[in-house]
């Protein structure tokens, strides 16, 4: 029981429940026993929710019942000394059980029934007896093994229980049987609402009693009625009868009124008004009307706020206020929990709050009666009796006589006296953070702040500065937030004070400095005093004079000075308004061997000069940002206005004669005053930086203090405009000053270079002569040099170009570094190494480009070169020559070597990579355009002999080729040759003895023409090519593939081959071709001792396609035989690869190479041109496919022989021979008709019969004799079938017959007069 | 007649504040600022409809002493005015009318082409009228 006089009793709190009695279970020894008690009280029933709500107890063998009080006749004169006794509820609740269940084993079938039958009557009348006076009910259950059996149909069960309840004095009703088998739980259920029933009747008429009592009551009996009233309520929230229960209290509390408050009863009208209070609102909020129980308490509490009672015990009034109060916020909060919503403006914690209040008050009042006490009463106050003493057994009464002045003094003392003991301030924290808890779940965050700092507050005030501190640094960044200045000046010298108390350096340090700011509203001169003591700190002196220290936080301090983590970090981000501080690099973008300058702008924004030990600057990569580099301001300028500072940024001639030439050294403690602006430098060589990276500020430093304890600001350099703010020039640093946050380390690319395009500059240095520049051709062998130079004192090693042909043009455009005559080798990228390049050294570097398009050809040249990291100090910064290192010479081919000034490029195309400790890697990539154009247009044709177009070849017939070029090139061109190289299947011939000379220069526009006669042996089918040829050797056993196929010679090799690879070839290929076909070797060209023969040998084939007869493409396919290889052999001159094969024709291996896309259109050869530019000497080829016709089998060859020269009068012969290619035999039938006959006189057979053998000749010859000058028609030879002698010939074979005799015949000759001499 | 006028910005900064009883005016700023709990509640729920929106929050809560009424202009700028709890006469109308009048003269005050929004209200004619207001006696 608790003894404060104020909080409530346990007994009230809980709900009342029924009591029910156990007896006769020895639950410690029979386990039966303990499954039963277990049954009804255990854990396991009271999760059942709709149990009923009883309240068991387990009565010991010998229990004592209270005994009923004497019934008093008449109360007409009982006036009873208090209204509630103290243990009337407990006796109900658990003392005094409504209903006493015996509990004894006893099975029907039991053999000492008769003994146990006694025994059970004698407990029960024992029990009676204790129970006399009472209403309590008694009830027998008889534990039992078996499960009874229906009733009526056992009868010995039947008689003993009759006998039983007989002996024992009970009714029937009042006997149950328990078998405790496996469904114990569910009769223990059905058990408990018969003892529940009981229990009800029990407190029904127990009510009924007490409704006795009060009617016989007069109206003078107020407290007796009262009393009554609460019995009732109480009984009736017994029977679970709650509206009745509240009804009752409310008449109770109602009546309270009719009391007379006075000093000496306020107590115990204050307590009965809580309890019933109480009562009533925790009925109200169970049933489901909060709106009435917070009313209701509001009544209350209005009620009895007033009533203080003694003077002196004003403590115990706000006492028992805090109590209803956090009372009351309990009952809620169970509400809240069973379902109500509250309000933000209506919850449970705004009474823990005000309990909370209540409890400082009475801690004042305590206080204050404390001291009335030490004044009132020089007398030692009265040794401490037994608090116990001080109480009666009625509910707020004392045990004190009323009205006895000096008694109730002595009293009070004892309880002011005892009050002291109370720990106020725990009592504070805790309704607090209840309050927090649920302010917080309200959203009430500010609100939940406030009650953190009178939290806080109670710490201090209880002494316990560290928990105090801790909670105020945690609210100090919400208020700093918040910007209620008036507040947080208030958090901030609390936080302070307790750092200070609690020896906290670090905070106290903390909270000093931004104790400094203006924004706090307090004088200077208290700024002044911050700083000493702060200044004291940092020398390793408690702040404060000694004697304004207590001697606890004296040693604190000297204790924890030593300890300090120096420095002190301060994060100006939050901590603002103390000092401002932006730095700026000083240019956007540096080089690599650059002086990288910072600027660091700093002002004192509150009214005391501050003294900065140093600052520094953070910086950081911006790829990888825990690389970072602090640097320390050296020098520094001071400006007392903004304008000057502006002015010193834009310097004019005025401005730099006033102002001071030379920065001032930074000194250590360097005292900034208020107000004015420095600007500080730090500086230094960009070279520390990985080139190519971007710098960042990442933070700035300032340090403050001592070695010992020091003050680190630190402050992000995240410097934001702000949007809509006001202008003000004079007074906005960003208005003035241009924050450039990131700084960009260009690499330094040590090479420059200069590329020289097209011929003239042989020696590829052009000494800066004008010179006009060449254009590009196909079928060039275009010379670029490039020179590398050097313009550093820089050492390079590994200077390397390497030029490639973008992916689009591998197969038409390729490079070489050597055109010795002969063969080049072709490569569609290549890598010149320079070599190493002493300081300002440069070098040369010359390629070809051959192109077979035209094009615009994009060449991506990379310059490369190693270096040694590791250099001394003034390798680069000694050279005063500021570098344009993202040069990106971009050559186009007018020569021009352009270099671009560096832009504010973020990326640049300088890559860097790092081969090991000391070396590290640099290249860049350029383009390098080259605009590429066309030599020779070229078209060619077929034509039959007689200049009619030709669409199939027929075996064994002449035919002719016309090629038509035209010079499309831009510059003259001077043609040294032109032929035709057939393939071998084809015979050729010239068809005008006329030697073709080319000594022109052509230009644009000009345009050539060869006629070529051409024959073929072989239709397409019978046509022997290299494939044949490679087949045939590999039956002979002999590896020729691999003989056609050269080695690959290594790319990187930079000598020219010779030539000599061939030989082999060449004598096989000479030797095949001469044992096997030796009807090929044929010298076609008279005029040269070379045979137009090309052997095209293995890889690198110039294999073409040609569109149909007239297109002048000539491409080049790569040879996929022998899979892709980066370097291609070409034999490109044609004539020495004629001569490399010893002067034998080869074969045009389209086929052969083409296999990916065979067609089915024979080559027939090569044109070629070799020319060169005017004024040169490399000679180059242009090659054009001749793609062929089909090549048909002809039913019969007709060659006609006809003298070049006729003359009048002169006999000639005209003689046609029949060739019959076929392996039949061809009869025939031909006439010869002379339409004209004054034309000629003929002589032979008219008509004939002619029968050819297979593969023989007919000649048929006829004499003509011209009579006449000029165009004669000759006589027309007509062919046909004899069909008589070979019937498979039908007519209208005749007609082929006949077109085949038309072409072939000649219709017409030119005959000349007589000669003279004929004449003569 | 009242304890206590304020003029809260957007970011829940106080621009202005004036009570009549300076000893009590820290802990009237620690209810003000708590007050705008409330406010930033009911604002929350009037969210809803904006076109029907009532600047007049009414009461926000009640202490023993105090009564805090809020409004809340379009801007998000809050007015907070404390009245005596005591003060039984004080009606409903009374209170707002009080807000009206602050709300006229506060546009009067940012009306100052001098005045930096989000600043505070450093304004004499302001304060003076305010402190009219205050007393009761505007």
């Amino acid at each position: 029981m608790t003894m404060d006089a104020t909080a409530l009793p346990s007994e009230l709190l809980v709900t009342p429940q029924p009591l029910v009695g156990f007896c006769g279970l020895d639950t410690a020894r029979v386990s039966v026993h303990k499954a039963v008690w277990e049954a009804f009280s255990g854990s396991l029933q009271r999760k059942a929710a709709d149990r009923a709500a009883v309240q068991y107890k387990l009565l010991p063998p010998n229990y004592e019942f209270p005994v009923a009080k004497p019934k008093r006749a008449s109360y007409e004169w009982y006036h009873p000394k208090g209204i509630l006794k103290r243990n009337w509820m407990l006796k109900h609740l658990h003392v005094l059980p409504s209903v006493v269940v015996l509990f004894q084993d006893m099975e029907w079938n039991d053999l000492q029934w008769t003994e146990k039958q006694v025994q059970c009557a004698a407990i029960v009348q024992a029990l009676k007896n204790a129970l006399q006076e009472r209403n309590t009910r008694l009830c027998l259950v008889l534990l039992q093994r078996a499960a009874p059996l229906p009733p009526g149909e056992d009868l010995l069960a039947a008689e003993r229980a009759a006998s039983l309840t007989n002996a024992c004095g009970i009714t029937s009703k009042m006997l149950f049987i328990l078998p405790h088998t496996e469904h114990l739980t569910g009769y223990a259920l059905r058990l408990e609402s018969a003892f529940l029933d009981m229990a009800q009747s029990y407190y029904a008429l127990m009510s009924k009693r007490i409704r006795n009592h009060r009617d016989q009551l007069t109206a003078a009996h107020t407290s007796l009625k009262i009393r009554h009233q609460f019995k009732l309520g109480f009984v009736a929230e017994m029977r679970q009868d709650f509206s009745t229960g509240q009804k009752h209290y409310f008449q109770a509390y109602a009546n309270l009124d009719e009391i007379r408050i006075n000093d000496g009863n306020c107590l115990e009208i204050k307590t009965l008004a809580g309890f019933l209070n109480y009562k009533i609102c925790r009925l109200m909020f169970k049933l489901k009307t909060p709106r009435d129980a917070i009313n209701q308490f509001i009544i209350h509490v209005d009620k009895y706020k007033s009533r203080v009672g003694f003077k002196d015990l004003a403590f115990e009034h706000h006492a028992w206020l805090s109590t209803q109060h956090s009372v009351f916020a309990e009952l809620f909060c169970e509400a809240i929990k069973n379902g109500l919503p509250a309000l933000q403006t209506q919850h449970p914690g705004i009474y823990y709050h005000k309990a909370a209040e209540f409890v400082m008050k009475r801690r004042d009042a305590a206080l204050e009666a404390y001291a009335a006490m030490q004044a009132s009463s020089e007398a030692t106050p009265t040794p401490i009796q037994n608090p116990l003493s001080l109480y009666t057994e009625f509910f707020g009464i004392r045990a004190v006589k009323t009205g006895d002045l000096v008694a109730e003094q002595q009293a009070n003392m004892q309880l002011c006296d005892q009050e002291r003991s109370y720990n106020h301030s725990a009592g504070i924290i805790a309704l607090l953070s209840q309050a927090m808890a649920q302010f917080k779940i309200y959203k009430c965050l500010r609100f939940r702040k406030k009650l953190a700092i009178d939290m806080a507050e109670e710490y201090f005030k209880s002494g316990d500065h560290a928990k105090a501190l801790t909670l105020y640094s945690l609210m100090l960044p919400d208020y700093r937030q918040e910007k209620w200045a008036t507040i947080f000046t208030d958090v901030l010298l609390k936080t302070l004070r307790c750092a200070l108390l609690s020896g906290s350096v670090a905070d106290y340090i903390a909270c000093s400095v931004e104790a400094l700011s203006l924004r706090h509203q307090s004088e200077q001169s208290e700024r002044i005093l911050i700083l000493e003591n702060l200044w004291q700190v940092f020398q390793g002196v408690p702040p404060m004079p000694k004697t304004q220290l207590t001697p606890e936080a004296q040693t604190l301090w000297t204790s924890a000075l030593p300890n300090v983590k120096s420095p002190i970090q301060i994060d100006l981000d939050k901590v603002n308004d103390v000092v401002e501080m932006c730095a700026t690099f000083e240019r956007v973008q540096l080089n690599n061997d650059d002086l990288l300058q910072l600027q660091l702008i700093v002002r004192v924004l509150t009214d005391v000069p501050l003294r900065i030990r140093s600052f520094h600057v953070i910086l950081a990569d911006a790829g990888n940002p825990q690389n970072s580099y602090k640097l320390e301001a050296l020098k520094y300028f001071c400006f007392p206005t903004l304008t000057q500072l502006r002015g010193q940024k834009q310097p004019d001639d005025e401005q730099l004669e006033n102002q001071p030439q030379e920065p001032k050294n930074f000194e250590k403690n360097m005292r900034l005053e208020p107000g004015s602006y420095y600007q500080l430098f730090c500086s230094t060589e960009a070279q520390q930086f990985h080139e190519n990276t971007q710098l960042r500020i990442v933070r700035l430093e300032a340090h403050m203090g001592t070695d010992q304890v020091a003050a680190l600001l630190t402050c992000s350099s995240n410097y934001s405009r702000h949007l809509f703010r006001h202008h003000t020039r004079s007074r906005d640093l960003d208005d003035n000053v241009t924050i450039n946050p990131i700084c960009y380390i260009a690499p330094t690319f040590h090479l420059d270079t200069q590329t020289n395009l097209g011929h003239g500059h042989d020696n590829g240095l052009t000494d800066g002569k004008e010179v006009v520049a060449t254009k590009m051709l196909v079928n060039e062998y275009f010379p670029v040099v490039t020179t590398v130079s050097n313009p550093y004192n820089v050492y390079l090693q590994n200077v390397g170009v390497h030029i490639s042909i973008p992916v689009g043009l591998r197969n038409s455009v390729f490079l070489t570094t050597d055109i010795s005559p002969g063969r080049q080798k072709l490569h569609s990228q290549i890598q010149i190494d320079v070599g190493e390049l002493s300081a300002h050294g440069s070098n040369t570097a010359t390629f070809y480009i051959f192109s077979l398009t035209e094009a615009e050809i994009k060449l991506a040249q990379r310059l490369s070169y190693t270096l040694d990291v590791d250099r001394g100090p003034g390798g680069g910064s000694s050279n005063a020559r500021v570098s344009t290192a993202p040069n990106s010479s971009e050559s186009t081919p007018d020569h021009e070597v352009k270099s671009v000034i560096p832009s504010v490029a973020a990326i640049s195309p300088v890559q860097i990579e790092y081969l090991d400790e000391t070396r590290l890697r640099k290249s860049r990539e350029d383009t390098l355009t080259v605009r590429c154009y066309g030599d020779f247009k070229f078209t060619a044709r077929f034509y039959t002999m007689d200049r009619k177009p030709l669409n199939q070849v027929y075996r064994g017939e002449n035919f002719l080729l016309r090629a038509n070029t035209e010079v499309v090139a831009v510059d003259d061109v001077e043609i040294l040759d032109s032929f035709f190289i057939c393939d071998h299947n084809l015979v050729q011939s010239n068809y005008s003895f006329k030697q073709k000379k080319y000594t022109n220069k052509y230009s644009a526009g000009e345009q050539l023409e060869s006629v070529i006669v051409l024959r073929t042996n072989a239709t397409l089918r019978d046509w022997t090519t290299a494939r044949d040829l490679d087949h045939r050797g590999k039956l002979e056993g002999k590896t020729v593939a691999s003989k056609f196929i050269r080695p690959v010679p290594k790319p990187s090799s930079e000598e020219p081959l010779a030539p000599t690879p061939p030989a082999g070839i060449s004598a096989y290929m000479s030797k095949s071709l001469v044992t096997k076909i030796p009807t090929t070797m044929t010298i076609i060209n008279s005029n040269s001792a070379v045979s137009n023969a090309l052997q095209v040998a293995n890889a690198g084939v110039m294999s073409n396609s040609m569109q149909s007869d007239d297109v002048n493409v000539a491409e080049e396919a790569i040879n996929t035989q022998e899979g892709i290889k980066t370097t291609r052999l070409i034999y490109n001159k044609a004539l020495e690869a004629v001569q490399g094969t010893g002067h034998c024709r080869g074969f045009i291996k389209g086929i052969y190479t083409l296999e990916g896309n065979p067609s089915a259109v024979p080559i027939f050869g090569v044109f070629c041109i070799r020319w060169r530019r005017a004024n040169c000497k490399e000679e180059n080829e242009s090659k054009f496919v001749i793609r062929g016709l089909d090549i048909a089998e002809p039913p019969l060859n007709i060659y006609c022989t006809i003298e070049e020269k006729m003359f009048v009068k002169m006999p000639m012969a005209f003689k046609v021979v029949l060739k019959n290619p076929t392996t039949h035999v061809l009869h025939l039938i031909a006439n010869l008709s002379i339409s004209k006959t004054d034309n000629f006189i003929c002589s032979g057979h008219k008509q004939l019969d002619i029968s050819i053998m297979a593969y023989e000749e007919k000649e048929l010859v006829y004499n003509l004799y011209p009579l006449q000058v000029g165009w004669q028609e000759l006589p027309v030879l007509s062919l046909e079938y004899n069909t008589k002698a070979d019937p498979q010939k039908k007519d209208s074979q005749n007609a082929l017959l006949d077109e085949l005799v038309q072409r072939a015949l000649p219709k017409r000759v030119f005959v000349l007069p007589p000669l003279k001499q004929q004449n003569k | 007649m009242a304890f206590c006028i304020a003029v809260i910005g957007k970011d829940n900064a106080p621009l202005y504040l004036t009570t009549s009883d300076m000893e009590q005016e820290l802990d009237l700023q620690y209810h003000v600022n708590a007050a705008l709990d409330v406010v930033e509640e009911k604002c929350l729920i009037g969210k809803g409809s904006p076109e029907s929106k009532e600047l007049y929050l009414g009461l926000l809560y009640s202490t023993e002493n105090h009564k805090i009424y809020g409004f809340v202009t379009n801007t998000r700028v809050k007015f907070i005015v404390v009245i005596d709890s005591s003060n039984v006469a004080l009606r409903e109308n009374e209170v707002r009318a009080i807000f009206r009048n602050l709300h006229l003269l506060y546009t009067d005050a940012i009306c100052n082409p001098f005045y930096i929004p989000g600043e505070s209200l450093t304004s004499k004619k302001f304060d003076r009228a305010v402190q009219k207001l205050m007393s009761g006696t505007a």
